[in-house]
């Protein structure tokens, strides 16, 4: 079952050199209880396909297309208040920057209990004794009395665990982690990432995860959708994803992390650069930079195309050259 | 040896009897004076400071003490009074202004704009030919031109605030944008607040005895720091306590309620807690 359907989203932002396409047509669904990766390197559109999907661009400064169903009713078409009905109670948001991302002014406590009280009019005596809970199940040592603290008292582990508290107070249906990891150390990093896989079964929680680490994908995720320029170039399961990887770029991205015990001069990197989004070329995007491109390539922006169930791949080469 | 910091030091613990006692006076002055301020003893005009009247008499030979004493109910309601005034005005505005921006900030910020650019001692000249001067009126004027610093200081703030991550988060956390910009933002832009609001106090008791030095104060017989100050001048000869004593007492008061704001802000910042 779909808990959120994402279809042919496309979002443009208005930057000074001109409008820019940011996410073009992307179309994602998200089943229950499920972990879906989207990878890619910044600035590819993966952290503004969330955005789109939280509604948290400004208004004047993007423009949405497309149609984004959570529990079939479109998100797009919402109003500010319905999405805030939504916002921390159905969908919540974790973020990477773990050290701006807590209000300096408010104890921890206060930052978890506000939801709460906003979205189930909890009374104040409650919500501290959930978030109490709370800060339990998400492994912070001593809560009775972290829960008074300021977030400066807290390391960063700490404080993305404060942060995964906030956003699973009102026991969400999904969760969107923007690169939960990222700003934090890789002990740490896969502690965060066992809490997470933990809150999945033990709420049931769909989270959506994005990221640039592959290998923090392959450990976490079901399925993933690799993104390059704002288009989704492949998407699979995990197993396909990394057994099977048929787009060029997934390729390129696979080949360039580095293995423990092979010795290397260099390290492998796909040649050329991201095209500015301002200045994108016709047909597929990376068609530049792909070793294997032919004059097809350049015409026409390739579909996504099924190779095989559930695998789906946007380039003409697709399955055969190797 | 290093030892451990203390959070509150000497000098606010001046600032803080300094201000007790100042609070005290306001409320219960007959506890320092057996005086009455507007009793009028001619056979005892322009004393020196004697056992009798700790700090002379006037040209009416009333107590200065006293006056003194009972002088700091106007100072200081116009002190406070224009502070509040002003932050009730400008941090509303202020927080309108940046966090919506666009037309209504430079809608907002252009009538700042033309409050300020008024001359504030044109504008006190005006209001005390229209209206009669009293506390009301002179906060009011006060007020008038010192509110937009309040909306700008405040505006300044919330444009680097609301783009912090924790005010995503809250939006995030499906919280509306009054309850963003009252509780999120304003909670973050209080230690501004505060020490401008001290500020405030200590630069509208100032403004007052300037204006009152300038004959346009609060009319006598009520006493009041600003207006002694007008008077005295003229015994500088006669009686120098006469003109020291509120010269001092106006110094001390706001010299204190400054060195508060300081403490206040280190209070208020929960880096410094813990």
């Amino acid at each position: 079952m779909n808990i959120l359907e994402i279809k042919n989203l496309t979002t443009k932002l208005s930057s000074d050199r001109g409008i820019v396409t940011a996410v073009d047509n992307v179309n994602l669904e998200l089943r229950k209880g499920e972990i879906l990766g989207l990878v890619g390197e910044s600035g590819c559109g993966k952290s503004m396909t969330a955005m789109s999907v939280m509604r948290l661009l400004p208004k004047n400064q993007s423009q949405i297309e497309g149609e984004i169903l959570f529990d079939g009713k479109d998100m797009l078409k919402m109003s500010e208040k319905q999405v805030n009905e939504i916002r921390g109670n159905k969908i919540a948001m974790i973020f990477q920057d773990v050290m701006t991302s807590l209000n300096p002014l408010m104890t921890i406590g206060q930052q978890i209990m506000e939801p709460m009280m906003v979205h189930k009019n909890m009374g104040k005596s409650q919500a501290r004794k959930e978030a109490i809970e709370l800060l339990e199940a998400v492994g912070i040592p001593m809560p009775e009395k972290r829960v008074d603290e300021y977030p400066n008292s807290l390391s960063g582990g700490m404080r993305q665990r404060v942060m995964i508290a906030i956003a699973l107070s009102c026991t969400p249906e999904i969760l969107i982690a923007d690169e939960p990891t990222t700003a934090l150390d890789v002990t740490i990093q896969a502690q965060i990432l066992e809490l997470m896989k933990k809150i999945r079964e033990k709420y049931g929680t769909s989270i959506i995860m994005i990221s640039h680490d592959l290998g923090v994908i392959s450990e976490m995720c079901d399925r993933a959708a690799v993104m390059y320029c704002g288009n989704i170039v492949e998407q699979g399961t995990i197993d396909q994803i990394f057994e099977n990887p048929t787009h060029p770029y997934t390729r390129g991205l696979l080949k360039s992390i580095p293995v423990l015990d092979k010795k290397v001069d260099e390290l492998y990197s796909i040649p050329g650069i991201v095209p500015p989004l301002y200045d994108l070329p016709s047909g597929c995007k990376f068609a530049d930079r792909c070793l294997r491109s032919c004059n097809d390539c350049t015409e026409k922006l390739p579909e996504l195309r099924e190779i095989e169930e559930g695998h789906l791949v946007r380039c003409i080469g697709g399955e055969k050259v190797e | 040896m290093l030892k451990k910091k203390s959070k509150i030091n000497f000098v606010t613990i001046f600032a803080l009897i300094i201000l007790a006692v100042v609070i005290l006076m306001v409320i219960f002055p007959s506890l320092f004076t057996s005086y009455d301020p507007l009793e009028v003893n001619m056979e005892k005009k322009l004393l020196n400071p004697c056992s009798e009247h700790i700090l002379g008499t006037d040209e009416y030979g009333r107590d200065i003490f006293c006056r003194i004493v009972y002088g700091a109910r106007s100072s200081v309601s116009v002190g406070l009074g224009t502070a509040l005034l002003s932050a009730l005005l400008g941090v509303p505005l202020g927080l309108i202004a940046g966090y919506y921006g666009g037309v209504i900030d430079n809608i907002i910020m252009r009538i700042m704009d033309a409050f300020q650019s008024f001359p504030s001692i044109l504008l006190a000249i005006l209001l005390s030919t229209i209206f009669e001067t009293s506390v009301f009126s002179l906060i009011l004027t006060i007020s008038a031109v010192s509110f937009p610093r309040f909306a700008k200081l405040v505006r300044g703030n919330v444009l680097t605030i609301k783009k912090q991550d924790y005010v995503l988060a809250a939006k995030v956390a499906g919280v509306s944008k009054p309850y963003i910009l009252f509780n999120t933002i304003l909670r973050n832009c209080m230690s501004v607040v505060v020490v401008q609001f001290s500020m405030l106090t200590a630069t509208a008791i100032l403004i007052e005895a300037g204006m009152s030095f300038l004959g346009l104060g609060l009319k006598p017989p009520a006493p009041a720091w600003g207006s002694m100050l007008f008077y005295a001048n003229k015994y500088i000869n006669s009686n120098i306590s006469y003109i020291l004593s509120p010269t001092f007492t106006i110094f001390l008061v706001v010299l204190s309620i400054n060195l508060l704001g300081d403490a206040l802000r280190d209070l208020l910042d929960p880096k410094k807690k813990n």
